[in-house]
């Protein structure tokens, strides 16, 4: 089995134009603990202090927090440190053709998938299809293997949408995004969930950060790693195999998962509802370091 | 069984087309419904008609049907009360007793495993497709604790009996379940019509049952405090079940409350009141669970408080029903529960539910498909872009749409076949009809069980030939009888010693969303009276027009001018060759003032914000003071109405006057002195206070002629009824330094301005300390050194216009101030706003 160890920061900083008399907000930040993927240690610095916190899991096991603070602020922020191995198994041998990995219609009571069924539904930001989202019908061609399917689908959403974080917002409506052809790593995924689903498949959204390598002889920039989101499909007797459309890979070491859910709106990393406030900034950087060399000096001792 | 063998029945026999609940085919009539049909056929026409005079009054005064028209309000409803109830004997009711007590638990069980393990998905006993579409489900209340024994704590379910003569259960109630409020009332409405008939017939009393809810809540809440505070959460006066919230609220003794009155702090629940935040357990949710939590839930929602879900996980909250209880609300669970029933409970189900097939399995869906004519076609959920379908009222058309809609999404639709329900005797004129009937009955958990009203609301189809029923379709609702082997002891609620844990009641709290209502309805009522004394001098004075025709037509034209700056309508800025302004008679002038619906200082428009404010606030008035309001506003309407009949108009103000001071005795008489009434008086005095400065500005002119300086200072000391003292006390033709000393410095006065200002001071010194005493403290010095400067009577020593007219001024900044003040120090609710970020 393949490992990688990293230390991720995330900061997000958000400054009002007035104070804030309150703010509750809502993280889904601290990344998932499981057999592919350890979190080894983790911090979440929250700045000013708030005056009440709250740790559980959520549905689909992840990590959430909730914060409120109730005096006046005028700034937020928010940075989630974790230390985290990830690891891979050599990716599944899977001869059974796609027909066979969809999640039929009307087997309720002995499909072997019966809780992963949730993930064939429509979801809030993902209403249901009644037509392809796309043009990939020929990825799916009669009794092709499975794998080689969704490899060519993938691939198929990454030929067809252009990277593009000016054509979307958070809140662009899927429709939308279809027909733009155009979004980030979010659309992209939610693009791929919808027309999944519509043909059968339990498919789920993927929140995460990439760890990006700078080109040969150069110094990788501080910040310059993003959050990232790419989508999984339950494939019966093998699990969620896991797709990022964006960079047209299946998810290697380098993907670092922090939570899963419906669509995005299930484990958006930062919410809140606040009092006063004014209009706000928002500043989010990311970094993604190998473990430990390239871990600066003041961060190898934070835990 | 008893014959009751007259026309009536013949003609109510002959016009039965099914069960009937209170006659057979034969024309006998169950010995349970016999005394109360004999009841009705012993009285009169005349008396029948009398009673359903009195049923309109009595729904309209209590607000059962209030509405505000034209209205900001949406809540348009007309229910009606039938006066014949639907009796039912002890041993009829059993069955229902047991079988929805039974239900519930049943349903809990069923909400508690969704919303946790799941193992009723595991087990095959719930397909798990049926819970992942359905849109009641809401995964952020998964795992979060009930802190209350039970999720489903209040529940009402429909029902109807089939033409086997067997109850079948329609639908559950499970979210915010409605109605127990309506019955309450309508028991209290026939209660003063039968009182005899009520008694000898041992009907079975609702009072023991709101008694246990109450005791229930606390017995059951798991939470720190011994004491918990319980608050009714509303979605506020807009609501079409507001009327129902208050009339509960007041009746159980919470505290009525909206979102923004509460506040999450720490990880609990807090309640903003004119005393600082007072801590909250329990909230009797009647708001829809989506909207109850913008953190979690819906963001855009203003309904609820961010952070409730978060307290329930600390178990620092406690919310009736649980807001994920919405699973429940799933009809494709219908045909699942007998066999949940006997897997889960061990029993047979006593109720049985309308045969439902759900879609979702294909051997169901194909028999829906192959009966949809005999059918009724509804969503899982109440998904607002999927109607109720009946089949057999399709066209082919529609048929195969509907048909193929099935097809495309065969899990998110049930199919229900169709029950004729029985009917019952229903009043709806002079004569008995039958009318088709569905009867809601509610419940709540108690320590290992659930406690059924023994009562319920009866529900009528509105015309004879339909077959559907429905609240919001203009039924007709009817009260329940449950008789009683023995008669039952006279409860209320409030009688009997409770434990002292049992104090779930903010002794006279007031939200400070409550003090700010009661503020504005103080200020508005006293606006509207203002303004129609002044409108009952102008039709005065023009009486007078024949007396000394110029002087009288000039004073009118001051108080027409008066007139104009109360209601804030000023003259356009005049241009040279523009002609001169229409002159305005008295009629198109009292027309304007009064019934002007575009120009918001109007009197119609000044007594709308008044309803809405006073209804704003429905829990806090007794019986007699809604009912004076909801005359006030009748009388109001009525003065707008007859507003060119010179007579009629002068009685309709009288009139109003009356009401106006008719509330305030009431209130004064019956309102404790607490901080509520505070704010009600602080309004109406502030109002009193700027009120009198306008009209001494408007009608003091020293420049005018001295008949006419007088004529204009009588008709100021009538408008302040200040004349007659004027009269007694000086025996002059008035006098500008006199009626000052009379109306702005007499401090035994009530209607003189150093006594409207010795009252706020008196108020303000008594209203609790706001969290910022800053706030307040600086407007309560200058209202002490403005009513020290009027007892000095500055007038006297310097009569100049000028000197005049600076106290005024500075009279009315202060007034201003001291209205700004209390806003900011008592009145703060102010919406939160939502944000996201990644």
């Amino acid at each position: 089995m393949n490992e990688a160890t990293y230390l991720v920061r995330h900061t997000t900083a958000y400054t009002y134009s007035e104070p804030a008399q309150q703010s509750h907000n809502l993280a889904c930040l601290l990344p998932r603990d499981y057999a592919e993927q350890s979190l080894d240690a983790s911090k979440v610095l929250l700045s000013p202090e708030p005056q009440w916190r709250n740790e559980w899991r959520d549905i689909y096991g992840n990590h959430r927090h909730s914060f409120s603070l109730s005096v006046p602020h005028e700034t937020l922020e928010v940075t989630l440190l974790a230390k985290l191995t990830r690891r891979l198994s050599p990716p599944p041998d899977i001869p059974r053709p796609w027909e066979d990995c969809v999640l039929p219609d009307g087997a309720l009571w002995s499909s072997p998938a019966l809780i992963q069924r949730e993930f064939r539904f429509p979801s809030p930001q993902l209403p249901a299809l009644n037509e392809p989202g796309f043009d990939c019908d020929d990825c799916f061609a009669p009794g092709r293997p499975v794998l080689a399917a969704l490899d060519a689908f993938m691939t198929r959403i990454h030929g067809t949408f252009t990277y593009d974080p000016k054509a979307t917002t958070t809140f662009t409506p899927l429709a939308e995004v279809y027909k733009k052809k155009a979004g980030v790593c979010q659309d992209f995924a939610h693009a791929a969930i919808a027309e999944l689903r519509r043909r059968g498949f339990a498919a789920g959204y993927v929140s995460g950060y990439l760890e990006t390598v700078p080109p040969p002889g150069r110094e990788k920039l501080r910040g310059a790693d993003a959050t990232h989101a790419w989508y999984a499909v339950y494939l019966p007797g093998h699990g969620w195999i896991h797709f990022d459309p964006t960079n047209n890979s299946r998810a290697g070491l380098q993907h670092l998962i922090t939570a899963w859910g419906r669509d995005y709106g299930d484990v958006a990393p930062l919410k809140g509802v606040l009092l006063g406030g004014g209009a706000h900034t928002v500043k989010v950087a990311v970094d993604v370091f190998p473990w430990p060399d390239q871990v600066p000096e003041d961060l190898r001792n934070v835990f | 069984m008893l014959c009751i063998p007259d026309q009536e029945t013949r003609q109510y026999t002959e016009s039965l087309q099914g069960y009937d609940e209170a006659v057979g085919p034969d024309g006998a009539i169950a010995p349970e419904w016999a005394p109360v049909l004999e009841h009705i056929h012993n009285t009169s026409p005349a008396t029948r008609r009398m009673w359903s005079g009195a049923i309109r009054r009595d729904l309209r005064e209590d607000g059962l049907t209030f509405t505000m028209n034209p209205d900001p309000l949406p809540s348009t409803r007309q229910e009606d009360l039938d006066p014949i109830p639907w009796v039912f004997t002890a041993a009829n009711w059993a069955p229902i007793d047991a079988g929805i007590a039974q239900r519930a638990r049943l349903l809990e069980t069923v909400a508690r495993d969704l919303l946790g393990p799941r193992d009723l998905i595991r087990k095959g006993l719930i397909p798990a497709d049926l819970l992942f579409a359905h849109a009641g489900y809401l995964r952020a209340c998964v795992g979060v604790p009930a802190n209350l024994g039970a999720h489903l704590f209040h529940y009402a379910a429909d029902l109807a009996r089939g033409p086997d003569g067997r109850m079948w259960v329609l639908d559950d109630k499970t979210q915010a379940p409605s109605g127990a409020g309506y019955a309450l009332e309508n028991r209290t409405i026939l209660g003063r019509m039968f009182p005899d008939l009520l008694g000898s017939l041992h009907v079975h009393r609702l009072a023991s049952w709101f008694r246990t809810f109450r005791r229930s809540i606390m017995d059951l809440h798991q939470g720190r405090r011994l004491d918990p505070r319980v608050v009714m959460l509303t979605p506020g006066p807009y609501a079409g079940t507001y009327f129902e919230h208050a009339y509960l609220a007041a009746y159980l003794g919470y505290t009525l409350v909206q979102g923004d009155d509460l506040v999450m702090r720490e990880g609990s629940l807090w309640l903003k009141t004119l005393e600082g935040l007072q801590p909250v357990d329990i909230l009797i949710r009647r708001v829809d669970a989506e909207y109850c939590d913008p953190l979690e839930l819906r963001r855009d929602s203003f309904l609820g408080v961010a952070g409730l879900l978060g307290a329930m996980r600390n178990r620092r909250a406690a919310c009736v029903n649980h807001p994920g209880i919405g699973v429940l609300e799933n009809r494709g669970l219908l045909p699942f529960l007998p066999g949940i029933c006997r897997e889960v409970l061990g029993e047979d189900p006593i109720l049985p539910s309308a045969a439902t097939w759900w879609c979702g399995q294909p051997k169901e869906c194909q028999h829906v498909l192959a009966n949809l004519r005999k059918m009724v076609i509804k969503p899982i959920d109440r998904n607002a872009n999927i109607k109720t379908v009946y089949g057999g009222r399709c066209t082919p058309v529609q048929l195969e749409a509907l048909r193929n809609r099935i097809l495309a999404r065969p899990m998110r639709y049930v199919g229900q076949e169709q029950i004729g329900f029985s009917t019952t005797p229903m009043l709806p004129g002079k004569t008995l009809e039958p009318r088709r009937s569905v009867l809601r009955v509610f419940a709540c958990a108690k320590e290992d069980n659930y406690a059924v009203m023994p009562g319920g609301l009866g529900r009528a189809a509105a015309d004879p030939d339909s077959t559907l029923v429905s609240i919001g379709e203009g039924g007709i609702l009817k009260d329940v009888w449950v008789l009683s082997d023995k008669p039952d002891t006279h409860r209320t609620l409030w009688v009997e010693t409770e434990t002292p844990r049992d104090n779930t009641w903010f002794g006279g709290v007031f939200t400070s969303r409550s003090a700010d209502h009661l503020f504005w309805v103080g200020r508005y009522a006293e606006r509207i009276a203002r303004q129609v004394r002044l409108l009952r001098g102008m039709v005065e004075q023009r009486a007078s027009l024949l007396d000394d025709a110029d002087i009288s037509t000039e004073v009118l034209a001051h108080m027409a001018d008066l007139m104009d700056h109360y209601q804030g309508r000023y003259p356009e800025p005049e241009e040279d060759d523009a002609p001169p302004p229409p002159v305005l008679t008295l009629e198109d002038r009292l027309s304007v003032s009064l019934q002007d619906k575009d120009h918001p200082g109007t009197v119609i428009r000044t007594l709308q914000a008044l309803m809405f404010a006073a209804y704003g606030v429905r829990d806090v008035w007794s019986q007699d003071s809604w009912r004076i309001l909801t005359t006030i506003e009748t009388a109001g309407k009525r003065c707008c109405r007859d507003v060119h009949s010179p007579f009629a108009i002068g009685g309709d103000l009288d009139e109003l006057i009356e009401k106006l001071y008719a509330f305030y005795g009431l209130n004064s008489g019956g309102m404790t002195r607490e901080s509520g009434w505070g704010m009600l008086m602080l309004g109406r005095t502030l109002e009193a206070a700027i009120g009198l400065i306008e009209l001494l500005e408007g009608l003091i002119f020293d420049e005018a002629a001295p008949a006419l300086q007088a004529a204009m200072l009588d008709t100021a000391l009538s408008l302040n009824e200040n004349l007659i003292t004027y009269r007694r006390h000086y025996r002059t033709t008035p006098r500008l330094d006199a009626v000052l000393d009379l109306v702005l410095s007499m401090d035994i006065n009530p209607r003189a301005l150093v006594f409207h200002i010795s009252q706020l001071i008196d108020i303000l010194d008594r209203l609790p300390p706001p969290t910022v005493p800053e706030a307040i403290r600086p407007t309560r010095q200058s209202l002490r050194q403005l009513r020290n400067t009027l007892m000095d009577a500055p007038w006297r020593t310097d009569p100049s216009r000028a000197a005049r007219e600076a106290l005024f001024l500075e009279a009315r900044q202060i007034l201003e101030q001291c209205s700004a003040a209390v806003t900011a120090a008592y009145f703060n609710h102010t919406h939160t706003r939502a944000l996201e970020a990644f």
